[in-house]
């Protein structure tokens, strides 16, 4: 066969190719950040050093003051720790720097970075770190490949401004990464970032435990989950808690607060939402430009970030979660802002109204399961009582309350012609469906009754009960009549 | 004390057990990762050592051949961590006589080796006889590489495998003669290999993506160059049947 593109398709192509935003038909062309610090010529050995100090999070590192680039050394430990997962629940995790996430690193753009990563002798396995920011062969995983009581050392330029994750990246690479060896790297846009009251960095990841969410014990990694994507659970800073209860962030009323987030993984996607605020400024992806505003839950993709800003107006918990919320509510993905400071009802008053709702008509008889349950009506009056049940429920929506149904559309009941000549023809119709003209009461209806499915119990109580309601008056309908008609 | 822990002590100070071989029966390997054109091949019939070589039996090396202490090993042969949990050239705790030796580098364990007419197994004799790629074994053996060290004890002290060998997996790591060729990229993001090596898509290349143990044993041996040493990384020794080492 002849493949061609299908005519809209190929207009799409095309006008896709002229508006092209840059040009970018050579080399020279191209408009970078990355392209001019590459190109910058800075001589690497005469810049200022400095050593990177580690803050644990939820704590970010201050903001960067210089304004010229300078060699800064990071130096990280892999150790694998046994720490709290959750309430008398253990895990083995395999950290940076003990914690997961671990520290977060803050270079700013155009610094030449020494990255040293150590694999305390403890340790069983090989680790090294992939460093998003990273521009070179395995964002550094090549050069930082170390073996248990080794330690490694390379160095990059920080090319690109904006948030990273960096993560291990030995195989098999999703379990070093689901043991929680991630975190992020920030590269500040040479101007900086804008000031704000607080810094806060939180990172979502699942655990794949062998025990299901709550199973008390040392827990181990299950690969099949894993590989199923199934995580017993999902939290923020690697335990169910972390930044809960007395350690939650704070912040007081009016302040502005920004969150550097980062989700490890390593297989969900987050939903990053605070319940009863609204990002002002999101720095969608990681990016560096703040490019929407007014975000109520911003895509966190697996092994990517985003940085949200928010003035917190008014007192409260602020409850962070991932908006996926079989995460928050059943797998520990929930942590908290606290804000104090004074209430301001211009902006919410809490609840000023708590009175009993009467609702008009609350009389009416609900349906109620055992209804159905009871035993089969056997005289007049139980299956009239019935059938008016099983009307209500399956037919009056089209043939109406009263029984007049709907001009042109669907038949009456109510005196109908059609429907007292022929008892056992209305048990058929019943029970099968009908489709096709009739005519009902010198009227022509063309339209299609589905086949609903009634048990022959309700079939003959609803039969009894049409042909005795509306102003009709009929024989009952028996069990047996309706069982003869197939 | 039951049965059981009487009957492990008896065979855990038995004298049987050390420098005891077993035989490993000529044998197919299947690789877990290949190379294009790479094709299952055949390993055996040899002797491996049923258990791994202890501070002891270093020990007696050691003695043979002082160039081998700690304070007279070249730093080409073995990095500043060689024997590191000994007292001194010749001395450590009485207590662990019988656990295996680690801190010891590739270059003093062939040479270990080579003294008793043996040599260092090879990738594909070590993974046969630990009979490792067996999914049901690879699952128990994920539970141990997933935790950090635990405290090292005799060797021997645990049931023999289908061949008669003892502690391949559950106590320390051990040298293979061809470690270097285990070509897992630094970036060991899919299996081995020299192309695609920065593509998860590489683990199409492994047998069974699922061995994860595997993955991490072959991870493990291409983190290394030949004169590292660590404290959980031991070895043992082979002989051809026809007596000649290689």
């Amino acid at each position: 066969m002849k493949k061609t593109l299908p005519f809209p398709i190929a207009i799409i192509v095309m006008t896709l190719g002229l508006t092209s935003c840059f040009d970018r038909s050579t080399p020279e062309k191209w408009e970078s950040t990355s392209a001019k610090i590459a190109d910058d010529n800075v001589d690497i050995n005469s810049l200022p050093k400095e050593t990177f100090k580690l803050v644990p999070p939820p704590q970010a590192p201050p903001p960067i003051t210089r304004k010229t680039p300078a060699r800064v050394a990071i130096d990280v430990e892999v150790r694998e720790v046994i720490k709290q997962l959750s309430d008398g629940v253990d895990y083995t995790y395999w950290t940076f720097g003990g914690t997961v996430p671990g520290p977060m690193f803050r270079v700013r753009e155009g610094d030449y970075v020494d990255f040293t990563l150590a694999n305390h002798p403890s340790n069983k396995l090989p680790h090294n770190i992939d460093l998003h920011a990273v521009t070179g062969q395995g964002g550094g995983a090549e050069g930082s490949f170390t073996a248990p009581g080794h330690k490694s050392t390379f160095s990059f330029r920080a090319l690109n401004p904006g948030l990273f994750v960096y993560h291990c990246a030995t195989a098999p690479v999703g379990m070093h990464v689901g043991n929680g060896m991630y975190g992020l790297i920030l590269v500040e846009p040479k101007e900086g970032l804008p000031k704000v009251d607080h810094e806060y960095y939180v990172v979502q990841g699942e655990f794949y435990t062998k025990g299901k969410f709550g199973e008390r014990g040392l827990q181990s990694f299950d690969m099949e989950k894993a590989i199923r994507e199934q995580p017993e659970y999902v939290v923020f800073n690697g335990a169910v808690g972390a930044i809960a209860g007395d350690k939650s962030l704070t912040a007081s009323a009016g302040q502005t607060v920004r969150i550097f987030v980062g989700n490890g993984g390593p297989g969900l996607i987050s939903s990053f939402h605070v319940i009863g605020e609204i990002f002002d400024h999101v720095y969608q992806e990681g990016g560096s430009l703040p490019n929407q505003k007014n975000v109520q839950t911003t895509i966190v993709p697996a092994g990517g970030a985003a940085m949200v800003e928010l003035k917190v107006d008014i007192p409260g918990n602020l409850i962070l979660v991932d908006h996926s919320l079989f995460r928050a509510f059943n797998k520990g993905a929930i942590g908290m802002l606290k804000v104090d400071g004074k209430p301001n009802p211009r902006i919410y008053t809490g609840k000023t109204v708590d009175a009993i709702y009467l609702p008009e008509g609350q009389a009416i008889q609900a349906i109620s399961m055992d209804q159905k349950s009871a035993p089969a009506p056997t005289n007049f009056e139980g299956r009239m009582k019935a059938g008016a049940i099983v009307y209500n429920t399956n037919c009056a929506a089209c043939h109406q309350p009263n029984g007049q149904g709907i001009p042109d559309a669907f038949p009456p009941l109510a005196k109908s012609d059609f429907l007292m000549a022929d008892k056992n023809r209305s048990i058929k119709i019943v029970k099968n469906g009908l489709e096709g003209a009739i005519t009902v009461n010198g009227k022509t209806y063309s339209s299609v009754m589905p086949s609903l499915g009634l048990s022959d119990d309700d079939v003959a109580s609803v039969l009894t009960y049409v042909r005795n309601s509306f102003g009709n008056k009929g024989e009952a309908v028996t069990l047996d009549e309706v069982k003869r008609i197939k | 004390m039951n049965v059981a822990v009487i009957l492990s002590l008896l065979l855990a100070f038995s004298p049987i057990t050390f420098g005891a071989e077993a035989q490993l029966p000529e044998s197919i390997y299947s690789p877990q990762f290949r190379d294009p054109g790479e094709v299952d091949s055949s390993v055996g019939p040899l002797m491996i050592d049923k258990t791994p070589v202890t501070n002891q039996e270093f020990l007696a090396f050691i003695k043979a051949s002082p160039e081998y202490s700690r304070s007279k090993i070249a730093p080409l042969f073995a990095d500043s961590g060689y024997l590191t949990h000994w007292a001194g050239d010749t001395k450590f705790s009485k207590s662990e006589s019988h656990f295996p030796v680690t801190h010891v580098s590739w270059f003093v364990a062939r040479k270990f080796c080579a003294a008793q007419g043996k040599r260092l197994p090879t990738i594909a004799e070590w993974e046969v006889a630990s009979d490792a790629q067996n999914p049901a074994s690879d699952a128990k053996i994920l539970a141990w590489y997933s935790k950090p060290n635990a405290r090292l004890r005799n060797v021997g002290a645990r049931p023999a495998n289908k061949f008669g060998v003892m502690d391949m997996h559950g106590l320390v790591w051990e040298w293979v003669d061809n470690f270097s060729e285990s070509i897992m990229s630094g970036d060991s993001r899919g299996g081995s290999s020299t192309e695609s090596l920065y593509c998860a898509g590489a683990a199409l290349k492994a047998k069974d993506p699922k061995l994860y143990a595997t993955f991490m044993r072959f991870a493990f041996r291409s983190s290394l160059t030949a004169k590292y040493t660590s404290a959980n990384l031991g070895f043992r020794c082979v002989r051809d049947m026809n007596g000649d080492s290689k």
